[in-house]
């Protein structure tokens, strides 16, 4: 045959070629999942929601911001003692981090950074010993 | 209709086309279900917005490509062994032999021929059965071929020649056979 025609007959045949069917098992197998997993409403994004919610979302965004400028503007006593509170809180974490953490911290870091780069070669070596033969 | 309800049928209206997708990309059928179980689980995840869109078809061929072409390059070097065990594409059930036979002894010659040219596609090698898939079921371009399985443009052609000449080879050999 004419490897021309023979080229051509190949095109047509595969073209031809029907679809292949999904196993009858293949739909109980999804279902079952999706019985197991129910999906998670952060996964379906906020222009999504009902539009109750999403007004309600507005809605409590818009109070918090409200509330923060009213708090910003005029602190009530109590919220200046708890940040009077909050400045010795950090003053004693600072002297403890000079004190205690910061001798040892570069020594950790190192040793952090070391142990992970440790760990990316061991793993590149194991994709590449158990799966880089498939597109040779 | 309830949301499962929606789904079910979302899964009956696609589950040929990705199952199709996958095991012409894979060659096996089980290894074939089973990315076509994740693609599903991954739509499901996404199901309020993926119903909505008309973009459906494309992304499922997308996400089923992706994730074959990963799994091929993750799992199929410690498989290799058993992978000649489920190559064979289930072919028409008796029912629809009969039916064959029925509308003439042509029809059946010709399910034959489809059948045997559906496993000398699944028996290529991975590296030219992959490209010759995407070109000619997944319409896909050979530079985005070389993109998605991040190989070269040429090798892409080449392997793309090859697998197609073991097919005429194949294609010859049935006419011999006849």
């Amino acid at each position: 045959m004419d490897p021309v025609d023979l080229d051509d007959r190949l095109d047509r045949e595969l073209k031809a070629l029907p679809r292949p069917r999904a196993p009858r098992t293949l739909l109980p197998r999804v279902l079952e999942m999706t019985v197991a997993q129910p999906p998670h409403a952060a996964a379906s994004g906020w222009s999504t929601w009902p539009l109750a919610w999403r007004l309600a979302s507005i809605v409590a965004l818009l109070v918090v911001i409200g509330g923060g400028y009213v708090m910003a503007s005029a602190p009530p006593a109590r919220l200046s003692n708890a940040a009077e509170r909050a400045g010795e809180v950090a003053t004693v974490a600072r002297v403890f981090w000079d004190v205690m953490a910061q001798p040892v911290a570069t020594y950790l870091f190192v040793l952090g950074i070391s142990l992970a780069l440790a760990c990316a070669l061991a793993w590149a070596a194991l994709e590449a010993a158990l799966g880089g033969a498939s597109h040779r | 209709m309830s949301d499962a309800a929606r789904f079910e049928a979302f899964v009956r209206e696609y589950q040929d086309m990705v199952f199709a997708t996958a095991v012409r990309l894979l060659g096996r059928e089980s290894d074939a279900e089973d990315v076509a179980q994740t693609v599903f689980m991954r739509a499901y995840e996404r199901f309020a917005e993926l119903s909505r869109s008309p973009a459906v078809p494309g992304w499922l061929k997308t996400v089923t490509t992706n994730l074959c072409l990963n799994h091929l390059s993750r799992y199929r070097a410690r498989w290799q062994f058993f992978s000649e065990m489920d190559t064979a594409p289930d072919g028409p059930t008796l029912s629809d032999r009969v039916a064959l036979l029925a509308s003439g002894p042509e029809a059946l010659e010709r399910i034959e021929r489809q059948e045997r040219l559906e496993r000398a596609l699944r028996r290529l090698p991975d590296h030219q059965r992959v490209p010759l898939v995407l070109f000619h079921f997944e319409e896909m371009s050979y530079q985005e071929i070389a993109d998605a399985m991040k190989v070269p443009l040429s090798k892409v052609k080449s392997d793309i020649h090859r697998g197609r000449e073991a097919l005429k080879q194949d294609l010859l050999t049935t006419d011999g056979s006849r």
